[in-house]
């Protein structure tokens, strides 16, 4: 069944009166899981809902609803100047149509992109089953943070760029939850969020950000474009007046455990020092610690530390790092000797 | 909006599921293995109806369709706009793009629910008020299509970018960057990426802001309006869908199959098994049964409901396990075990699940040249390396399809004939002809009974050469239902059983004189083709440098995964990455620059002129200043490839002309290539006349002709027929001129025929002497051929198509990535007989050598043996944004010897990519790729 409720607490109602329903915004994730009968349940269409646009920047800081298109939190010029950070993620991810479609709420509270857990054939720890398929078959581009049952990691970089911003994320019943309250501890496979089923998102809060930041965000993949993430950074940067020392940092990473992480270490590395080459070099090279990888990967700890690298220059720099003539990757020697 | 609901509307789904409920809950009725569901349990009710008002190309429309419908069905179905073309399912792939309120948007994810009262335009809609938009014109101006099947999505995105840009812009020309963000949502198979740069440039420059170009694709405004038709678009009165139960196990007995919950189900009309009890299924996704209804829906429901009891036995999915002592041996009657290549199987030893060798050495001296390079290894005069490639899936935007409609003997006869049953039959294939064939002869019917469309092919590289599954279960299904039924294969089937070019371990090793020369070759090639075998591919190493010395040696390694199919110059792009690295190798150890040592070892007369175009190129020149430490390195590589000369010597084309119209016909089939426009050029050519004066019918095998698009042989062998059908018809024409209108001096000039100091146009000259019909033949080669004889009936050419790619890397040391920057290839296949359409194919050619060589990996489920990669995110295909300008040149020196002066293309310029590509990280890095693809993890891993 489908129903189109008015208001928010219509269809946390809908909702709670339907197990096994789920919410449906823009449905590009949802759509995928129904043709594949990993969703099989009532719909709760909010197509006529109201409330869940909200888009507004005020003295407490950036307003998003929960409908707010991936694209139009890429392209606003409020987000954009005030939320680097936000805006590059939201424009890094997916593709333009995707990003058209696809709502904030919707991109946090996605499923996991698991070939295991999006085959209907198999029944996975994260469907129920005895075991994550993927821990004793093919993890090529899974967890390298082992934190949990399933081996996944989070598909969100949302979560991972809103965690960096240490937003709030306001829930139908009034409640408030930080992302790490969102998505929960992992503990149980079946869950990639926290939220019961009768918990709708209306908005995200995000906190003004001090004068003088700089952010940046990259992800390591394949091909050039449109490519789940091996590894995904987002940075910012806080230098002083003369941009002569680190006043602060914020740096998280998705795409390698069961949630987005921040690091704490990095950012301690930082903090009061000059932001030369070889300060971000050196707090890179601690991005990977507590990494614990599957057999398959243990590259993702390479990356972690060059992506780290990569993104803390990319923020220092206030764009894109030039092409050449960078340094070589943290901890790795200066020049890499050619084989012969 | 108005909700509907009508009780069993998804026929009997309350039946299906309690049915199901109860067959799961039977203990022992299924062994499936630990993790393996049926879907079936998951399935629920589902009677809800809505119904939508919104607008579709400025009309409104009422839909009444299920919450889960998504809109490029109800386009497609409801309101039969085909252009919008349903490919990946995952939003990924951009093929069903529309404008919502303006703004693209995959249609495959956007529930139809959701477009209430808003604006859908399609690609059928951007020039629905008349003249075609800047962005459709010069996609047909600039060749920024192939098959066609991605354009409409291409077109209605590139639209929206175009208008903002040109708002904002004016007529500035967008950067590549700005484009392939733009179009980062969009795969094109055949690799149109070079030309869609081109013709997105072109169009935000305002070149086509006013009149509609003349393009060199004879059907391109057919495919920029989303008017071509695929095999996927046809509808017809009362046809049913098919549906296919496909084995969870990738080794398994099959113990029983009860297929009456199935029969039960209203909706339901056929049923049919393909496999019986008691029979090993040897790989995942296997069909096992099929089933035709009133509805997609309607026929997975019953799938689902299939009750199936499988005994599974241990699997093997790659050539080590498949090779150790205690692996299950997969045939124990080798006979039975199907062909990879699509021609019959030749004999050969086995030996568990090994199978070989089968010696493409045979011609020359195989034992001395094994002699020879122990003899070498013993003295250091031997470069050598073994390679491990990947199972690369062909993946045609448009999957495998079906529509047959098996005509029962009274019905399919007219008054006052005998009865007999007929067929027809639409099919994504790249042999309309031999489909035609095959169906006769497996249902017994005459050939004329038979025929098969494929008007437009979106999509093949080989995939689609001989009958498959599809094409079997649509007829049997058409038979035993007695209505049109269609079969087209879902994202995930296409990916698990549409075909791949094999993964080949390959031990290569040269051995030089101590002069430098050629001393001798070995190669080793293990093939594993899943249950399939006797793909060769040590025969594509015999071609590139002369000498007797050559022992090159194919294993078959079966396995239980599918067969493998012959894909785009089979077995080449492994041979050429092994060998061409190999000589990179001896180069270094010669103290030679790449291209002088083969120069100095390579024969193609072609090729050494190309050799000069590479050498000239400044990044060659100026190689030595490229970066080569730090984290961005950049390097070069070279590879060249060879590949046969294939003619059907069957070629017939046939040319009906009147005043109307010159309609050129043969049953050859266009997937892109370009056998449409070929025929055009090759006619137009002999009349003096342009190809779009032209009409060309293919894709039916009614036609004369029949050949099939394989192995890069439909130009050569359909092109001189077409040509000398013109000829003919000149000479007809001229004759009924001198004798039966009297014009003794006519002759035949460009355009038309001159008499009486007056030119008489064509249609003139016809509308005086009446319709003439000519038929064309293809003649024999004046060179001659390889061999006396024809080989599956194709004869083998004397001369060898011929390639060099140069290619341009930055690898990034931090996060592993490979960049290809530039590519530069040298073509030596003699006259091109489309000339823009044969660069379109060599740049889709390197273009899937791209992907080929970083990106797409087929990947298996070591636990059940299912296939992993079931959609086009897990499988990676190359997006425009990975293509760098990729520069074509061709040695357009006529081939005496051949009709027509040219050969194919398709082939040779896939094979080098993955070689180059290599040769070209190893110049940047130092380190020398073995495997394939050539990963981020793998990078990482040979620099640390």
């Amino acid at each position: 069944m489908i129903t189109f409720p008015k208001t928010a607490d219509a269809a946390a109602r809908a909702a709670a009166g339907s197990p096994g329903s789920s919410f449906r915004a823009g449905g590009t994730d949802l759509q995928q899981r129904r043709q594949l009968l990993l969703s099989t349940g009532d719909l709760v269409g909010l197509r006529d809902t109201a409330g869940l646009d909200r888009f507004e920047v005020d003295d407490a800081g950036l307003h998003l609803g929960a409908a707010i298109s991936l694209a139009d939190v890429a392209s606003d010029a409020r987000v954009v100047d005030g939320f680097p950070g936000i805006a590059m993620a939201a424009a890094g991810l997916a593709t333009p149509q995707i990003c058209r479609r696809a709502t904030l709420a919707g991109s946090l509270l996605q499923e996991v992109r698991c070939w295991y857990f999006r085959n209907p054939r198999l029944l996975c720890a994260k469907k129920g089953g005895p075991m994550c398929l993927a821990r004793v078959g093919d993890h090529l581009f899974h967890s390298a943070i082992d934190l949990g049952p399933c081996a996944a990691p989070h598909p969100s970089t949302m979560a991972m760029a809103l965690l960096a911003y240490d937003a709030q994320v306001e829930l139908s019943d009034g409640s408030l939850l930080d992302i790490p309250g969102l998505l929960g501890d992992g503990s149980d496979p079946r869950q990639t969020h926290a939220l019961r089923p009768d918990q709708l998102v209306i908005a995200v809060h995000v906190p003004l950000s001090e004068p003088g930041e700089r952010a940046a965000y990259h992800r390591a993949t394949a091909r050039s474009r449109a490519e789940w993430p091996l590894v995904e950074v987002l940075a910012r940067l806080w230098l002083d007046r003369k941009g002569q020392k680190i006043v602060d940092a914020r740096v998280t990473m998705g795409a390698v455990a069961n949630r987005p992480l921040a690091l704490p270490a990095v950012e301690a590395a930082l903090v009061d020092q000059e932001p030369t080459d070889d300060v971000l070099m050196a707090a890179a090279a601690l991005a990977a610690d507590g990494a614990n990888p599957l057999p398959m990967t243990g590259y993702k700890v390479k990356l972690m530390t060059g992506l780290v690298g990569d993104v803390l220059l990319r923020a220092r720099d206030g764009g894109l790092a030039t092409p050449l003539g960078l340094p070589s990757p943290p901890g790795a020697p200066a020049v890499l000797e050619v084989k012969p | 909006m108005k909700k509907v609901t009508r009780r069993g509307f998804l026929h009997g789904s309350l039946v299906t599921t309690a049915g199901i409920a109860a067959a799961s809950s039977t203990p022992g009725r299924s062994a499936l293995a630990a993790g393996v569901v049926d879907p079936a349990a998951a399935i629920g009710p589902q009677r809800e109806l809505v119904v939508v008002q919104t607008t579709v190309n400025g009309k409104n429309v009422a839909l009444t369709v299920t919450p889960d419908e998504p809109v490029v069905e109800s386009l497609r179905r409801r309101l039969g706009l085909t252009g919008t073309k349903r490919s990946c399912g995952s939003g990924t792939c951009g093929a069903c793009t529309v404008h919502l309120d303006g703004e693209p948007t995959c249609s495959c994810l956007l529930p139809t629910t959701a477009v209430e009262g808003r604006q859908i335009t399609t690609v059928e809609g951007l020039s629905a008020k008349g003249p075609l938009h800047p962005v459709q014109r010069a996609f047909m101006a600039e060749d920024a299509l192939q098959c066609g099947f991605c354009t409409p999505g291409f077109v209605v995105q590139a639209s929206a970018f175009h208008d903002e840009w040109r708002r904002v812009h004016g007529t500035d020309e967008p950067g590549a960057d700005v484009i392939a963000d733009a179009l980062a949502g969009h795969l094109c198979r055949c690799g149109a990426y070079p030309q869609i740069y081109a013709a997105v440039q072109a169009a935000c420059r305002g070149d086509f802001d006013h009149a509609d170009p003349i393009p060199p694709r004879l059907e391109a405004r057919q495919k920029v309006t989303g008017a071509a038709v695929y095999t996927v678009d046809v509808q017809l009165e009362g046809m049913l869908y098919g549906a296919v139960l496909r084995s969870p196990h990738g080794h398994a007995v099959l113990n029983s199959l009860d297929l009456g919950p199935a029969q039960a189900l209203p909706g339901v009309k056929a049923v049919i098994r393909l496999v019986p009890d008691g029979a090993v299924v040897r790989y995942a996704d296997q069909a096992i049964a099929a089933v035709a209804a009133v509805d997609e829906a309607a026929a997975r429901q019953a799938v689902a409901a299939m009750v199936s009891d499988y005994t599974p036995r241990p699997h093997v999915l790659n050539l080590d396990d498949a090779q150790a002592p205690a692996a299950p041996v997969i045939w124990d009657r080798p006979k039975a075990a199907p062909s990879a290549s699509g021609s019959r199987v030749l004999k050969a030893k086995w030996s568990g699940n090994v199978r070989g060798p089968f010696s493409s050495g045979i011609l020359g001296k195989p034992k001395a040249a094994g002699k020879r390079v122990d003899a070498a290894l013993a003295q250091g005069r031997v470069a050598a390396l073994t390679v491990q490639t990947q199972a690369q899936i062909h993946t045609a935007l448009e999957p495998h399809a079906a529509v047959a409609w098996y005509k029962s003997a009274a019905e399919g006869t007219e008054r006052g004939q005998i009865p007999r049953p007929t067929v027809e039959l639409w099919v994504s294939t790249q042999a309309v002809s031999d489909a035609a064939e095959e169906v006769a002869k497996r249902w017994k019917l005459r050939r004329q009974d038979v025929r098969v469309h494929s008007p437009h092919t979106g999509g093949a590289f080989g995939a689609k050469a001989t009958m498959s599954t599809e094409t079997l279960v649509a007829v049997e299904l058409s038979k035993a239902a007695g209505a049109p039924v269609r079969v087209v294969w879902d994202r995930a089937e296409e990916l698990a059983v549409g075909g791949y070019r094999p993964a080949q371990r390959i031990t290569t090793q040269v051995a030089h004189t101590p002069q430098g020369g050629l001393d001798a070759l070995r190669g080793i090639s293990w093939t594993n083709s899943g249950v399939a075998v006797g793909q060769v591919s040590g025969m594509v190493a015999r071609l590139l440098y002369k000498s007797d010395y050559k022992q090159l040696d194919d294993y078959d390694v079966v396995t239980n995964t599918p067969p493998g199919k012959p894909f785009r110059g089979p077995g080449g792009p492994t041979q050429i990455f092994a060998l061409e690295q190999v000589i990179d190798e001896l180069s270094t150890k010669l103290g030679q620059d790449p291209i002088t040592l083969r120069r100095a070892w390579d024969q193609h007369p072609g090729r050494l002129r190309l050799y000069d175009w590479i050498e000239s190129q400044p990044v060659w020149r100026d190689r030595a200043g490229l970066p080569r430490q730090g984290r961005f390195r950049q390097g070069v590589g070279v590879a060249i490839a060879n590949w046969f000369t294939f003619e059907n010597p069957g070629a017939v084309v046939q040319i009906d002309a009147d005043s109307d119209r010159i309609l050129v016909s043969s049953a050859v089939q266009d997937m892109g290539q370009g056998a449409r426009t070929v025929l055009a050029e090759n006619v137009a050519r002999v009349m003096g006349i342009r190809p779009h004066d032209v009409t060309v019918r293919v894709g039916d095998s009614a036609d004369p002709g029949g050949v099939a698009s394989v192995g890069s042989c439909t130009t050569l062998s359909a092109g001189p027929a077409a040509a000398q059908a013109a000829e003919q018809l000149v000479q007809e024409l001229l004759a009924v001129c001198r004798d039966e209108l009297g014009w003794a001096d006519a002759e035949a000039v460009g355009g038309g025929v001159a008499h009486g100091g007056a030119v008489t146009a064509w249609r003139d000259a016809l509308a005086a002497t009446g319709p003439l019909r000519v038929i064309g033949k293809r003649k024999r080669d004046p060179g001659g051929y390889f061999l006396p004889f024809g080989v599956e009936g194709l004869k083998i050419g004397k001369t060898l198509a011929a390639a060099v790619q140069l290619t341009q890397v930055q690898v990034d040391t931090w996060l592993g990535r490979t960049e290809v920057q530039g590519v530069w290839i040298g073509v030596a296949a003699g006259r091109m007989h489309a000339p823009i359409l044969a660069r379109s194919q060599v740049q889709g050619a390197v273009v899937q050598g791209i992907g080929y060589a970083l990106y797409e990996e087929r990947r298996m489920d070591p636990t059940t043996g299912q296939l992993l990669t079931r959609n086009m995110d897990d499988y990676r295909i190359a997006g425009i944004g990975d293509i760098p300008q990729i520069t074509v040149k061709f040695d357009d020196q006529p081939l005496d010897g051949v009709l027509g002066g040219g050969i194919g293309v398709g082939e040779v310029c896939t094979l080098p990519t993955a070689a180059s590509i290599a040769n070209a990280v190893k110049d940047a890095t130092g380190w020398r790729p073995t495997a394939l693809p050539l990963r981020p993890d793998r990078l990482l891993e040979g620099l640390a």
